[in-house]
């Protein structure tokens, strides 16, 4: 199997205060990736560091890629759409995603459309919070590359629909993509997970197989993910 | 990766609608303040013309400031900075779109002009506008323009055309090099109190900028003043080379910047 991401000694301060350091991390291709950490761990800011929006220290590659212009291409990030006022319809949002992304696939955008009912006639501004969500994980998922990062997906999304488009995550993701889950909804991303990834004390702290954590601690990954924090030093 | 048309026609198309709205504003206001006219009984064939001097210059400045607020604002959101195209490509398209949409602004001002100018002085054979545009359409106001105007002229009103779109280039590149510097100077600063650490950041590096700017203006004029003597297109065409390189360090200045240290409004 082939690496889609390695980050080398990866290291992100800002205003004085290290949020990260020292960050070793290498996802091979075709995993679903839980990135876990509690609120101000720095899972985002690790997502940032990965796409370029954000400048550390250190050598992010992927693709074996590690020019950001070039880096961005391989990358399909779950973008708040804030460059789009409130007014704009999402008929133009897909127009620019069209446009700007060579990799953007209004077939998929359309299937994908269809499953979460989003109604593309409406303005950004008539959007609910879950819908807008919604909207967010079809762009980002009707693009055709290779590292996905989707960040807290699901805040916002009512639990029927959660459960809906988690389970069917598979099934949009392209066989030989890497896809990076950051979410508070453990329990729930927990079954479609081949690997975890817990970021604690400003860098991964572990990185192992889902399925190593059930086998060697018997347990399943929300408790060893709680237990990891349990008595340990909180950090915001 | 993206190529830097497909980026330019994507950033513009966001800043086409903005202007239009604009104009729509505009038009609004213009008859509005005409209806205001007529009810009070001061409405002339040139009250239009008149209407949209006045409207259009505010809208101009209108447009300009937003468009810079629009060129600041796609500088650091992950909407446009996530597009696989090269920081020198992105500047250059978001620069350049903005430029495009505030001529096509002007030259929108400028038709409209034109034709109410047209409507009121054709309308009203006693005005002094009337007489003007006579001359004009009959070639003698031409003649006697061009009769007082010195033989390159040509030169001087492309010399004139660069100084005024590399000053206004100028603006927005000293805007954008003010808010990169604040914005990487403030992210190495502690965490507290940032609003007032960032207003006095801001003064401090308004400072600074525009005092390099004008030492370097300084030690342009004083090494070229021997060329200039009293021809005037030697003068426009020195002030547009101070303007072009000064347009030429802000811009690679900017893209560095925005290369190394500039990031995006976290989601």
């Amino acid at each position: 199997m082939t690496n889609v991401l390695a980050m080398n000694q990866v290291s992100y301060k800002r205003n004085l205060k290290t949020i990260l350091h020292d960050v070793d991390l290498t996802l091979e291709t075709g995993k679903i990736i839980g990135l876990l950490g509690e609120n101000g761990a720095g899972k985002t800011t690790l997502m940032r560091l990965i796409t370029g929006s954000a400048k550390g220290k250190g050598t992010v590659a992927v693709s074996g890629d590690t020019v950001i212009a070039n880096r961005k291409s391989h990358i399909s990030f779950s973008e708040q759409l804030h460059g789009f006022s409130n007014s704009t319809k999402l008929d133009e949002v897909i127009a620019f995603y069209q446009r700007v992304y060579a990799d953007f696939d209004p077939k998929q955008f359309t299937e994908l459309c269809t499953f979460l009912q989003i109604d593309t006639s409406l303005k950004l501004s008539s959007l609910s919070k879950g819908m807008k969500e919604k909207v967010i994980i079809a762009l980002t998922l009707a693009r055709r590359t290779n590292l996905y990062l989707l960040d807290e997906p699901f805040s916002g999304i009512d639990s029927m629909s959660r459960k809906k488009i988690i389970s069917s995550i598979i099934k949009w993701k392209p066989e030989n993509a890497t896809m990076v889950i950051s979410d508070h909804y453990v329990s729930e991303i927990a079954p479609i997970l081949d690997e975890i990834v817990i970021v604690k004390d400003q860098t991964i702290y572990t990185h192992r197989p889902a399925d190593s954590v059930r086998e060697e601690f018997g347990v399943g990954i929300e408790a060893y993910y709680e237990s990891l924090y349990e008595g340990g030093v909180q950090h915001d | 990766m993206t190529s830097f048309g497909t980026m330019f026609r994507a950033l513009n198309r966001n800043k086409f609608s903005l202007i239009n709205q604009i104009f729509l504003v505009e038009l609004l206001a213009v008859v509005v303040s005409s209806l205001w006219t007529l009810v009070t009984g001061h409405f002339s064939s040139m009250t239009l013309f008149y209407s949209f001097i006045s409207w259009g210059s505010i809208a101009w400045w209108v447009a300009f400031i937003l468009l810079s607020r629009k060129n600041e604002q796609t500088f650091m959101q992950d909407t446009y900075r996530l597009v696989p195209i090269g920081d020198g490509g992105f500047y250059g398209a978001n620069v350049l779109s903005s430029l495009v949409e505030l001529l096509y602004f002007s030259v929108v001002q400028a038709v409209v002009l034109v034709i109410t100018m047209l409507i009121g002085g054709m309308g009203n054979v006693d005005s002094d506008m009337h007489a003007f545009l006579n001359g004009f359409f009959d070639g003698s106001g031409w003649h006697a323009a061009l009769s007082g105007m010195p033989a390159n002229w040509p030169w001087l009103f492309l010399g004139m055309v660069i100084v005024a779109l590399g000053i206004l280039l100028l603006v927005w590149t000293t805007i954008t090099l003010i808010h990169f510097l604040t914005s990487v100077i403030s992210n190495f600063l502690p965490r507290g109190r940032q609003r007032v650490v960032l207003v006095i950041l801001y003064i401090v590096v308004i400072w600074l900028v525009t005092r390099i700017i004008s030492l370097l203006v300084m030690l342009y004029t004083k090494y070229t003043s021997g060329f200039v003597g009293a021809h005037v297109a030697s003068q426009i065409y020195l002030a547009a080379g101070a303007i072009v390189i000064l347009l030429v360090l802000e811009v690679v200045a900017n893209i560095f910047l925005l290369k190394k240290w500039v990031e995006t409004q976290a989601n």
